[in-house]
């Protein structure tokens, strides 16, 4: 069958009345992910993962994804109106965004950041329609050698891309392989790093540290400066809010923005902060209009705008395709996949098509709800913000707690969710990146799988991956992009704000 | 040197001596179990050595004596929490958690946050549990 023709069936699936009502509330809970501060699309994702304990997969999936495509939404209604980002892709957005708000134009900057993101979601979502196929198609024909080499590409790039230091990176990174190896080992059942103690025979739960690091750790922070932002612009109707002319002079920055937004998506490593950074620096030198930025040119909206939803799509074709979480926010989205035993990769689209191209197809949709949310009632989302922390809070830990007990009703995944909420803040202080180590738990099993079975290939040598050049180009292509990045670091002024993502 | 590395050097050896001893307990030979127990401590032995030779430039924050205080009592809090659970049950402990954390938070207006966290931990009880039919603690009054 076609792309089409799958696609045709998704959106038969995905317009069903059930799998609309969960696309739609994702895309509401999203959008106020995405508003509030302390919250990001991974935690907002991680607190809604126990919901899949009592919706079948593809509704639970649809609203989980959504969740995320509508926290990018979100993220750019504070940034704009406030100068304080909702989440950390719509950073750069505040530059031109808040400037458009001092000179009372808040309504064009929303409207343009709307339907950027509407335009640059919807080119991004046809890329990973026929793009992810192909991928597919290229991952059915390689061996466990190419993976290897693959998982080391993107053990590279996500430890150098990460934080400040490459040193810092690569140890959260081992922390996090150390944390995944605690358990059985799967293929002989024998025991890793137990201590005898049959709790920790079932390993670390991955929920459990998605929590502890993304929500709680979020709390313990905020909860010494209680958040006090009030909103006071007052918005015209939505069909006044822009003039064609200026959707006209950002149309061609959208266009830049979708591709680059969801090429550099399937790179894995690279963050929202990143591609935002990227875009705006892009239309910053090919812009026109390139004089005003920094002093609210409205391509300094739209471009990192489109870009960030275009990474979203763009970051979703590693992960049906090959299995590899290329951020914080994927690997959860995996564990929500794994909770109702899909595996994500080449065979994904071959055993469970429906339920892959329902999801595609429910993004589409998704994506014109969060234009209609975004455009008519961003009023309503504005007063979010103004809700008071000691209410939130307290609602977080709650989640926390019911998030990590519902999986394995267990004590010491709430314990181990606490353990890493501290551990999380202590991070931060310590400048050490925690998307490493989120990251690591999950690829350090497919790193290890097919380590094994290359060396068994071998003969208990690693020698067979020499007459393979893929699994060889993917190792060079980690070992060359490290260096790139080691050299950007130290040479490049602006480097080290692009790498931070400030 | 900034001595925070030092303490990051000596927290990265003792994880290597850990995973060095768990691959000596494991091995069965080159990809078996003890493999990655072997790759993982040669990573984190060779991460104890650079961060204690090699000097950095990055600039950590300390933790101020606010949120020292805030990070005990939460952390506390929510440490307490699990262990009262099984004992009082999810609607009391989660009540009690919510209204300690609320009222630590907003510092003031105890009256109305004990309401509002008893009707949030009451809506909280009836959805978990009647509506997504998790399996909660019930408690010495089996509630």
């Amino acid at each position: 069958m076609s792309t089409l023709t799958y696609l045709a069936q998704g959106f038969s699936s995905a317009l069903s009345m059930q799998n609309l009502l969960f696309a739609l509330v994702g895309s509401i809970l999203g959008t106020i992910v995405g508003i509030l501060p302390g919250i990001g699309p991974t935690a907002g994702i991680a607190l809604l993962l126990p919901i899949t304990g009592i919706l079948p997969p593809t509704p639970a999936i649809i609203m989980l994804a959504a969740v995320y495509y509508g926290a990018m939404y979100g993220g750019s209604t504070t940034s704009i109106l406030m100068n304080i980002p909702g989440e950390i892709s719509s950073v750069i957005t505040c530059v031109d965004g808040y400037q458009m708000t001092k000179q009372g134009r808040a309504a064009s900057a929303l409207a343009i950041a709307a339907i950027s993101s509407f335009i640059a979601g919807t080119i991004a979502l046809v890329g990973l329609s026929f793009f992810a196929p192909l991928v597919v198609n290229l991952a059915l024909k390689m061996g466990p050698p190419e993976i290897l080499g693959l998982v080391f590409f993107a053990f590279t790039m996500v430890v150098s891309m990460a934080g400040r230091s490459l040193l810092r990176g690569l140890a959260s990174a081992a922390v996090g392989m150390f944390v995944s190896l605690i358990g059985l080992d799967s293929y002989v059942g024998a025991t890793r790093f137990t201590f005898g103690s049959t709790v920790l025979t079932g390993g670390v739960d991955f929920v459990a540290v998605i929590m502890g690091l993304f929500a709680m750790t979020e709390v313990f922070k905020d909860v010494v400066a209680e958040t006090k932002l009030i909103s006071n612009v007052h918005l015209p109707p939505w069909h006044k809010m822009i003039k064609l002319s200026e959707i006209k002079q950002c149309f061609w920055s959208m266009v830049r923005s979708s591709f680059l937004g969801f090429f550099v998506g399937c790179v894995p490593g690279v963050t929202g902060g990143m591609v935002g950074f990227l875009s705006y620096e892009v239309e910053r030198r090919v812009s026109k209009n390139r004089n005003n930025f920094g002093k609210g040119a409205i391509e300094g909206v739209a471009a990192p705008e489109g870009a960030n939803n275009a990474w979203c799509s763009g970051s979703l074709v590693p992960l049906l395709t090959l299995g590899l979480p290329t951020h914080t926010a994927m690997a959860v989205l995996l564990s929500g996949l794994m909770i109702y035993g899909l595996q994500p990769g080449p065979l994904l689209f071959e055993t469970n098509p429906l339920f892959v191209w329902a999801v595609i197809a429910s993004m589409y949709i998704g994506n014109v709800m969060l234009l209609i949310l975004n455009l008519p009632l961003v009023g309503i989302w504005t007063r979010i913000v103004n809700v008071p922390y000691r209410f939130i809070a307290p609602m977080i830990l709650l989640f926390c707690f019911v998030g990590t007990y519902s999986v394995r009703n267990s004590f010491f995944d709430v314990a181990t969710c606490l353990v890493f909420g501290i551990l999380g803040l202590l991070m931060g202080k310590l400048k050490i990146p925690t998307i490493p180590l989120v990251i690591s738990i999950i690829l350090t099993d497919i790193f290890e799988r097919s380590l094994r079975q290359t060396i068994s290939m071998g003969g208990g040598s690693l020698e067979v991956l020499l007459n393979r050049p893929i699994a060889i180009a993917f190792i060079l292509a980690g070992i060359i992009a490290t260096s790139a990045v080691l050299y950007l670091r130290s040479h490049l002024r602006s480097g080290e704000v692009f790498f931070e993502g400030r | 040197m900034k001595p925070v590395d030092r303490i990051i050097g000596v927290f990265m050896a003792l994880l290597s001596v850990l995973c060095f001893w768990e691959t000596h307990r494991v091995w069965n030979g080159w990809g078996g179990t003890g493999s990655m127990p072997l790759i993982v401590g040669s990573i984190f032995g060779l991460l104890s050595v650079i961060f204690f030779i090699t000097p950095h430039q990055v600039r950590v924050e300390s933790v101020n004596r606010k949120e020292a205080v805030g990070l005990l009592f939460i952390g506390g809090s929510f440490a307490l929490y699990i262990v009262i659970i099984n004992w009082l049950g999810f609607l009391i402990s989660t009540w009690l958690f919510l209204a300690i954390v609320a009222m630590y938070i907003s510092r003031s207006r105890p009256l109305s946050t004990i309401v509002w966290t008893g009707a949030v931990a009451a809506c909280a009880h009836f959805i978990f549990r009647y509506l997504l039919g998790m399996y909660l603690p019930t408690g010495f009054m089996r509630v």
